[in-house]
């Protein structure tokens, strides 16, 4: 059904499959077939209603359009469409109320699905995008997600996703876009990165090229960590011929793990990972202490070439899984580019290491201080975080005992610290842990004395010293009545 | 700002926690060993990271 159809906002209610086909009717000529089949692969299961927003000035294509489309003989239009997607059945009356009523704008906010903006642009349409997580259906996964603000006909709606967006193939091939994808979420995430649009972040790029920048041809992996640097994050490249197998999924886990989106590269074209899928209770074979990525079944990725949300599955694509299931597997991709925040200086391979050896050591070892644990098989979760965040979620936690609480709170962190918690199966399997130790990620890896505390069911070693920036001074304090308590989460959000 | 003062994290700190090196040369002599076991495996990742950079300018994407 379709309400307004020469309105500026046209309403298009889906009661039937066929209802794409009035959707591809009111939106064309920017819509293409091409668009609506990306469109329906990514909403069919959820879209009810979808609104068309006329004469939308984007200002992502407004910006290839200014530096690039205006200067052709034949120009495309300088405004777009824009789709917003809802859950449920909508009309004007509802968008107009709920500009003014907090309890309708609420129901309006639960149904949104977020939206798309359609580009005058061929062969590929589909510009900006920002569908939430539920938009795809349940994903099982844990990923980044960033807010934005949605404006309707004067109704304001806030959203969480991971932005999208597909190549045009003049500005933008998959690298431009995938960087952009990237950018933007840290711009819509944090206050200190600037938003960056397409021919922005080609001209990134224009002190590490040769010859003409538009069109595009593509970029060198090191040209877009390049362009991550020139933005404040200095990357990070790693890369499966010389990391290895098993240790390059660890590592690339580990930084998606930490909150961190990446350009996972393949042969020949590059997606933006930003979360995972893990079966917590696997049964893993072997003896050995358990590192929390072997539990890793997928990746969440957007591949601009597709639809957003996709998995990446470790063993291949499962039957029946459609569009939301991405072509390649883990072998597929070959390296990835981590934009690490500037303020971390520890990447996560030295961090492994250096917790490791403690973990081991004579000194320090779990063997060695921890009777319940000496016997188990442990379950370890490296990740990054800000000293703010894991201060944060220290009252929901608990963290097994008072005084490993109180001295969290009232400890000095660093802006980053690296944590390595640890577990064992059986509490792992209930999203429990039973200690952790906490590293200033801002050190060098061949300081000793570089970790911030310690902590195992019966014990609490912790760093006086450098926590009030002097020389290290490790102080212990013996805990009873330990108990296991909730893994930290705040890193990823559930999709 | 008196810099000497002595400042505690936790109330009751000094007394609920002890020393965990009993003198700076035991902590000298774990700072040592710590260094001497974790340097190889630095090195090496050190390298890697150099040898992933030098691959990163051949590897075209589009």
């Amino acid at each position: 059904m379709i309400d307004g159809e020469n309105l500026v906002l046209t309403i298009v209610t889906f009661e039937a499959t066929k209802d794409w086909a009035d959707l591809l009717r009111v939106a064309s000529p920017d819509l293409d077939e091409a668009g609506l089949a990306k469109l329906i692969a990514a909403l069919n299961t959820t879209a009810k209603c979808v609104a068309v927003e006329r004469e939308y000035i984007d200002k992502d294509y407004r910006d290839t359009f200014s530096h690039f489309h205006s200067k052709r003989f034949s120009t495309p239009n300088s405004r777009c469409l824009r789709l917003h997607f809802f859950d449920q059945h909508i009309t004007r009356t509802i968008l107009k109320e709920a500009s003014v009523d907090g309890k309708k704008v609420e129901a309006l906010n639960k149904s949104y699905l977020g939206y798309s903006v359609i580009r005058p642009t061929k062969p590929n349409c589909i510009g900006r995008t920002f569908l939430t997580p539920a938009s795809r259906g349940s994903a099982s996964a844990f990923a980044s997600l960033c807010p934005e603000k949605v404006s309707i006909l004067g109704t304001e709606l806030a959203i969480t996703g991971f932005p999208f967006i597909s190549q045009d193939s003049d500005v933008t091939v998959c690298a431009e876009s995938a960087v952009w994808m990237i950018l933007r979420y840290f711009s819509n995430r944090y206050h200190l990165y600037p938003e960056i649009y397409p021919f922005q972040v080609v001209n990134l790029t224009r002190d590490y090229s040769l010859g003409r920048l538009v069109p595009s041809s593509g970029l060198h992996v090191w040209q877009m960590a390049e362009a991550l640097r020139s933005i404040g994050r200095p990357p990070l490249i790693y890369t499966r011929r010389v990391s290895g197998d098993n240790f390059f999924e660890h590592l690339l886990y580990t930084y998606i793990e930490s909150g961190i989106p990446v350009l996972a590269g393949t042969k020949d074209h590059v997606v933006v990972a930003f979360g995972h899928r893990s079966s917590f209770t696997a049964n893993l074979p072997g003896s050995g202490t358990i590192y929390s990525s072997q539990f890793n079944d997928a990746f969440v990725v957007n591949d601009d070439n597709r639809v957003p949300y996709q998995l990446i599955q470790r063993t291949g694509v499962v039957s029946g899984a459609g569009a939301q299931a991405s072509k390649y597997t883990f072998k597929d991709i070959v390296d990835f580019i981590v934009p690490m925040p500037e303020k971390v200086f520890l990447p996560a391979e030295d961090f492994q290491t250096v917790v490791t050896a403690i973990l081991e050591s004579s000194e320090f070892g779990y063997k060695v201080l921890s009777p319940s644990l000496k016997d188990s098989r442990l379950v370890l979760r490296l990740f990054l975080t800000t000293g703010k965040s894991f201060k944060r979620h220290l009252g929901g936690r608990k963290m097994g005992h008072a005084m490993v609480e109180d001295m969290y709170r009232n400890l000095p962190l660093p802006h980053f610290i690296w944590v390595c918690e640890i577990s064992n199966i059986d509490a792992f399997g209930r999203h429990e842990v039973c200690g952790e130790i906490l590293w200033d990620a801002t050190r060098n890896a061949r300081e000793p004395n570089g970790w911030i505390a310690l902590h195992y069911p019966e014990i609490l070693v912790v760093d006086i010293g450098s926590a009030l920036n002097r020389a290290q001074e490790l102080i212990r304090f013996d805990l009873k009545d330990p108990t296991t308590y909730e893994l930290y989460r705040n890193n990823l959000q559930p999709i | 700002m008196d810099y000497s003062r002595k400042v505690e994290l936790i109330p009751g700190q000094e007394k609920e926690s002890k020393k965990f090196f009993a003198t700076t040369e035991e902590y000298n002599e774990f700072c040592r060993k710590f260094i001497d076991e974790v340097g190889p495996d630095l090195e090496k990742q050190r390298e890697a990271r150099q040898q992933s950079e030098a691959a990163a300018k051949l590897r075209l994407m589009r």
